[in-house]
């Protein structure tokens, strides 16, 4: 039973997708794109972006022609139970993990550059209790949440962007193809951008509680490309403050980003914490999407629609998965592994999945 | 349901919030307002208490580098807001001066912690001095540790002083702020006046990192015990000072850079004059140029001031031929005074104008070839062709028409 | 569907008032021939009380009667004037021939006509009616009616004689405003009604009367306006009202906790005002209105955040000076609830925020003080809430003189002891006077209550527990409804539309549509602001453009 009395609009399907992707990764994934393609890094990103679109594009078509299904419905409705539920599995799965690194990054950031002597499980339980309670509520609210905490994430990364300009030095930011012009090279920085905005997936869940599906296409369109166009600009200004050198050595670039404006008025002498709290906004509505991904799945997939329990039971199972990697540089090997994986589960299987219902002619309208 | 979960996370977390582990009260903080690194004399260093490593057997064998570290320390309750505040206290109560020693930056802030009863706090450091010796040594050191610290933040400055480091900490002005605000103060202003550029840590470790650019910094020297003088600028090649330029050269180097606004003035006099006139740049604007000619590089700059008048030491009527006139005048004395810093430059392969970066940037394949690395470029820069050429324009000349 | 919430109706009668014997054998029992078995009934309850009067008299000069009343609630002049006098006088009954004791069919019906009759040709008095039971003429005795025992007649007459008594009009005490009606409800049903009526003179403004409490038996009205509430929205304000089932309503502030959706919520889901201005305003929007007899506070549902810090007085001033005001009151909202929280972060997690002058000089302030920033803050903001409540409790003359000896003594003489810092003290006093700028008195409760979950979070975590607790308190609203409308419109649903009435208050001519969210019949309102026409009207159309 769908707790959905109410429905959600487009806007605020666009506002999910673009807080979904301004998530926890804004702050370290800049380095990971220069460390593959060096200056080349803003044509690498628009490429990965355009990758993501793809995936995106596919996940809206098949949410047209699946009006009142979940992924999780029409996986099985294409490709017969026992596969689509492996591949459901493998999806929720796979948001469990990448929910679990994520929160571990984000205490991590935390225990780097915020509060050092916290224990970082404090800061991984508080996050995903906050979460798993303001998942429990029903998807209108979970779309107002987004829609609420969108411009306070964006306006911050905007002050930080804007003044960041004056301190480009242009001689960062060319040649515009990268010193290293092995075409592998270039696309592994380009990939760690799909890598980092995938989780606009998360509106597979969510399309069939719109009042009016069949306008996903519109309002998706124009939610990715927002958020794309801030994760490139912020590429864009990372790599033309500090150069390549200086961002393989830094694990943050963007929060040092923010730390190196300066505000006239001399209000707050750092306005990071600023940034800071933006970001951690930004975390929150990420990381509640896909513990809603995780436990709307579930429910849907087993049949079993009391969330609060599948609330409660995923809290230890994503803190154990946060708690596990030993180090930091685990971590983020862990992160680019799974989220490499990602991409196939992300991008070219919902693409496959539109050949395949439209071949076997399932589904509503004809795109 | 979920009321109940939040309840029960409170109940057990205040069970176990005993400390709130990373709160520290305002007056638990030393607050370090500002650094200072020398190389220790030998007498000095058999003062290190063995708090990282047992005396004498330091890892890795270099028993030879020796740090000393100045550290300035506000002192809580000296320092009044507002009216109140009695007059002339002076700087010796307001800050406290700690000396420590150590092989390695934090080595010596360990042994400094373990002498005092509040916890250091870097997150005000406004400014860190730096003495020759240690950046004709290399300054990477000292950087990775102020890196890595989260606290530190990439707008303080970090200077060098010709002989004694710590000396410029004591430098205190009749005026009753901590040393080190005052100290950050001017070179704040010295930016705002045109007269720096903003060559601020955060721009010195990006320049240090960056390929074919080289880094510098402001130069100091303490003048009667009670304030600075900006002394030029050091600059260096890879990490290691290898030179100084004289303050007016500062303004060249700014011109070469587009930095404005102008603060600098030239002197210049016309032949057949006597006298001369004082003309202060208001801004600059310039553009840089590189090529690859003969598969060598070359670069041009062409420096445009706007300048005004500012004094004139003789009578003759201003107008707009003599402007003219003056304008030819200090375009080639700017031109002289460029070349010389180029040359110094050059000599020392030291490139603080970004050009390698701009050939990195333009010609990709030829740096690939030829250059590759950093250090091969300063050989380059060496034997490279730099044509500058300035063009003035003196746009007012204030108060007075002659 | 929009407006229900999830609700278990009492099916039990659980709490029902409990009966007295004497009453216990009255139940549902019709009313007797013989008039003396009647009043004696009726004698049997009230006779001890001082205030019960029983008249005889002789109806039209013949027939014996006999009206009671209670005294304290009726209006006696009216009683003499309007009832006993005509009833008294001798007429000819144009019934004739009526003899009370013999009895067969015709003289049934005549009975019935001749209770119609006085009601019709003699009595002045104009609320009547009959009743047939013994309840009926109890419940109307309590409420200020006269009943009137005819011998012979198996029906009372029930006069309706209620005079209270009540207070004059005055400003209301809790919503002062500089510029607007200086009128408040009272306590008196009839006079709020009218407060209304003269403001709507339009048919369809209902006036629905409803009873709650089962010994209080409160009078209530459901006002609304036919053509413009949802009905929805009025059938499901109906039916919670109708499903409550408690002994007592004292004030409107009982049937607003019955009826809300989220008991459990710190904020304020209905509003209550005692300006009737107000309640028009929201009238015309599509609200309901509830009108509680015994209290001057109205309640308006439903109910959205937007509300509480807006007032009437806004639609009153030019839309400039109601804009700016308006983002005060919002900006001092935000302050009372996070700026002590936000204080303790700075100084004791992050220094780094504080331009270094003003921290070496801020750590000078705090060097004498033993505790930690939070233990500060916490005494200063429990003794702040201990004076707060002190000055609303003391009686006038005493109250004034208090609250300036507790600032002195609090502020001025804490501080001089070294047991607070300064600073705290101006911090502390900003976000406390940020929260009376609020004009609702429940939501500025409301804020202030979550400002020491924000203080301890932020003590225990820094910025991210600030964060974290901001992100609770947003997520909660974010989930709350009232009556089914979510509370943070318009921002939450995202209308556009709405925003012109929120931290702003666009000019009277652009606010064309009611809000949306409240599904009214009839979304536009009248475009308001100036018709179009020439612009002096006094020009004879020479020389001056005309607007055909």
């Amino acid at each position: 039973m769908h707790k959905h009395r109410e429905h959600i609009t487009p806007i605020q399907l666009a506002s999910i997708i673009i807080s979904t992707m301004l998530g926890v990764s804004m702050l370290a994934f800049s380095k990971f794109v220069v460390d593959g393609s060096g200056s080349g890094s803003p044509l690498a990103s628009l490429v990965g972006a355009i990758i993501a679109f793809i995936g995106l594009l596919a996940v809206v078509l098949l949410g047209k022609r699946f009006p009142k299904k979940t992924i999780i419905g029409y996986n099985e409705t294409i490709l017969g139970k026992p596969l689509g539920r492996f591949i459901n599995v493998l999806i929720i799965l796979f948001f469990a993990i990448l929910m679990g690194l994520e929160t571990r990054q984000f205490a991590e950031v935390v225990a780097g550059a915020l509060l050092p002597n916290t224990p970082i499980q404090i800061t991984i339980s508080m996050m995903i209790l906050l979460c798993a309670a303001a998942s429990l509520q029903n998807v209108a609210t979970f779309a107002y949440i987004h829609f609420f905490y969108m411009p306070l994430i964006l306006l911050p990364i905007t002050i930080v962007l804007i003044s960041a300009f004056w301190d480009i030095e242009t001689y960062h930011l060319f040649p515009i193809i990268g010193h290293n012009s092995s075409f592998k090279e270039f696309m592994s920085g380009g990939l760690v951008v799909t890598q980092a905005i995938l989780n606009f997936f998360v509106i597979s869940m969510v399309i069939p509680f719109m009042k009016d599906p069949k306008k996903c296409i519109k309002s998706g369109i124009f939610g990715f490309w927002i958020g794309s166009f801030f994760v490139v600009v912020i590429v864009i200004m990372s790599l033309g403050v500090f150069g390549e050198e200086e961002m393989k050595q830094m694990f943050w670039p963007t929060l040092v980003l923010g730390r190196m404006i300066q505000v006239p008025l001399e209000i707050l002498a750092r306005i990071d914490a600023l940034l800071l709290i933006s970001w951690i906004y930004g975390v929150f509505t990420t990381l509640l999407s896909y513990y809603f991904v995780f436990v709307r799945g579930i429910g849907e997939l087993f049949r079993f629609r009391h969330d609060r329990i599948i609330s409660l039971v995923g809290f230890p199972v994503t803190f154990i998965i946060a708690i596990f990697p030993q180090d930091i540089y685990q971590m983020y090997d862990f992160i680019l592994q799974v989220t490499f994986y990602g991409i196939f589960l992300t991008v070219f299987y919902p693409v496959l999945l539109l050949v395949v219902a439209k071949i076997r002619n399932k589904g509503g309208v004809s795109v | 349901m979920r009321k109940s979960c939040v309840y029960l996370y409170m109940i057990i977390s205040s069970l176990i919030l005993t400390g709130c582990w990373d709160r520290y009260e305002l007056e638990e903080r030393a607050n370090i307002l500002g650094l200072a690194i020398d190389l220790a004399d030998e007498d000095e260093i058999e003062k290190e208490p063995e708090v990282t490593h047992r005396l004498n057997h330091f890892p890795g064998g270099k028993t030879g580098q020796f740090y000393k570290i100045t550290a300035q320390v506000a002192v809580p309750g000296k320092i009044k807001l507002g009216p109140e505040g009695g007059g002339g206290e002076g700087s010796e109560k307001t800050a406290w001066i700690i000396k420590t020693f150590g092989h390695t930056m934090n080595d010596a802030m360990a042994n400094l912690q373990q002498q005092l009863a509040e916890k250091l706090y870097l997150g005000h450091l406004q400014i860190i001095v730096v003495s020759r010796e240690v950046s004709e040594k290399g300054v990477s050191e000292i950087n990775d540790f102020l890196r890595r610290d989260p606290e530190v933040r990439r707008t303080a400055w970090m200077i060098i002083d010709d002989k004694d480091a710590s000396k410029v900490l004591k430098a205190a002005p009749p005026i009753e702020t901590v040393p080190s605000l005052y100290l950050s103060d001017t070179l704040d202003n010295a930016v705002r006046f045109g007269k720096l550029p903003r060559e601020y840590m955060g721009k010195f470790w990006i320049d240090l990192s960056d390929d074919g650019v080289d880094a510098t910094l402001p130069a100091v020297k303490v003048m009667g015990n009670d304030r600075l003088l900006i002394d030029g600028m050091a600059f260096f090649k890879g990490d290691k000072m290898v030179g100084k330029t004289t303050p007016g050269e500062i303004g060249a180097y700014m011109g070469m850079k587009e930095k404005s606004p102008g603060g600098y003035s030239i002197i210049v006099s016309i032949e057949d004059e006597e006298g001369v006139y004082l003309i202060k740049s208001l801004k600059r604007k310039s553009k840089t140029a590189v090529e690859i000619r003969d598969g060598k590089p070359m670069a041009f700059i062409n420096i445009k001031v706007e300048a005004a008048i500012e004094e004139k030491t003789n009578d003759s009527k201003l107008d707009s031929d003599t402007l003219k006139k003056v304008e030819l005048a200090a375009n080639k004395k700017a031109e002289e005074i460029c070349s010389e810093l180029v040359k110094k430059l050059q000599e020392k392969g030291s490139d603080i104008f970004g050009l390698g970066a701009r050939v990195k940037a333009k010609y990709a394949g030829y740096w690939e070839r030829e250059v590759n690395r950093d250090e091969q470029w300063s050989n380059v820069f060496k034997e490279m062709e730099i044509k500058v050429k300035a063009d003035f324009n003196i746009r007012r000349a204030g108060m007075e028409i002659n | 569907m929009i407006f229900r919430k999830k609700h278990i109706k009492n099916e039990n009668q659980k709490g029902k008032w409990p009966l007295n014997d004497a009453r216990d054998s009255l139940n549902n029992r019709k009313l007797k021939k013989g008039i003396n078995d009647n009043v004696a009934d009726v004698k049997n309850i009230f006779q001890n009380d001082s205030d019960f009067i029983s008249r005889k008299f002789q109806l039209c000069g013949t027939i014996t009667a006999e009206a009671l009343f209670i005294s304290t609630i009726v209006d006696t002049d009216k009683i003499n004037r309007d009832i006993i006098r005509p009833l008294q006088e001798k007429r000819q009954d144009p019934i004739t021939d009526f003899t009370p004791l013999t009895l067969d069919k015709k003289q049934e019906r005549r009975k019935k006509d001749f209770l119609q009759w006085l009601l019709d040709d003699v009595l002045y008095h104009c609320a009547g009616e009959t009743a047939e039971e013994m309840q009926s003429v109890i419940n109307a005795l309590l409420r200020g009616k006269t009943v009137i025992f005819i011998d012979g007649a198996e029906e009372a007459l029930l006069l309706d004689t209620y005079k209270p008594e009540k207070r004059g009009i005055e400003q209301p005490e809790t919503e002062r405003v500089v510029r607007g009606p200086r009128e408040g409800f009272i306590e008196q049903i009839q006079t709020n009604i009218y407060l209304l009526r003269y403001r709507l003179p339009v048919p369809e403004f209902r006036v629905e009367p409803m009873v709650a409490g089962n010994a209080t038996k409160t009078k209530i009205s459901v006002c609304y306006l036919d053509n413009l509430a949802s009905k929805e929205l009025v059938n499901e304000v109906k039916r919670r009202v109708n499903d409550i089932c408690i002994d007592r309503i004292l004030d409107a502030g009982y049937i607003e906790q019955l009826i809300q959706d989220n008991p459990r919520s710190p904020f304020p889901q209905i509003q209550n005002t005692e300006r009737p201005d107000k309640a028009v305003g929201n009238l015309l929007e599509g609200r309901v209105v509830i009108l509680v007899d015994g209290s001057p506070f109205a309640l308006i549902v439903p109910a959205i955040f937007n509300q509480f810090y807006h007032t009437s007085e806004d639609y009153n001033d030019r839309w400039l000076v109601a804009s700016l005001v308006r983002i005060i009151r919002f900006v001092a909202l935000i302050f009372a609830l996070t700026f002590s929280s936000f204080y303790i972060t700075i100084l004791s997690f992050h220094p780094e925020l504080i331009p270094a002058k003003f921290v070496v000089a801020a750590s000078s302030g705090r060097a004498g003080v033993p505790f930690p920033v939070v233990v500060e803050v916490l005494v200063m903001e429990v003794s702040m809430e201990i004076l707060r409540e002190a000055t609303v409790r003391m009686p006038q003359q005493v109250g004034g003189a208090l609250s300036i000896v507790g600032v002195l003594v609090i502020g001025q003489a804490a501080v001089m002891a070294g047991f607070v810092s300064p600073i705290t003290v101006v911090i502390i006093a900003m976000s406390t006077i940020g929260s009376f700028a609020t004009p609702s008195y429940n939501a500025a409760t409301a804020f202030r209550m979550l400002r020491f979950p924000l203080i301890i979070l932020s003590g225990m975590f820094g910025l991210l527990g600030l964060s974290v607790g901001l992100m609770f308190i947003i997520n909660h609203m974010l989930s709350l409804r009232s009556f089914g409308i979510p509370y943070l419109a318009p921002v939450s649903p995202g209308n556009l539309q709405g925003f012109k009435d929120s931290v702003i208050r666009a000019p009277l001519r652009w606010l064309k549509e009611r809000p949306a969210q409240l599904h009214p019949q009839d979304v536009t309102r009248v475009a308001s602001g100036v018709k179009k026409g020439s612009a002096n009207t006094l020009q004879d159309n020479e020389g001056g453009k005309s607007d055909a």
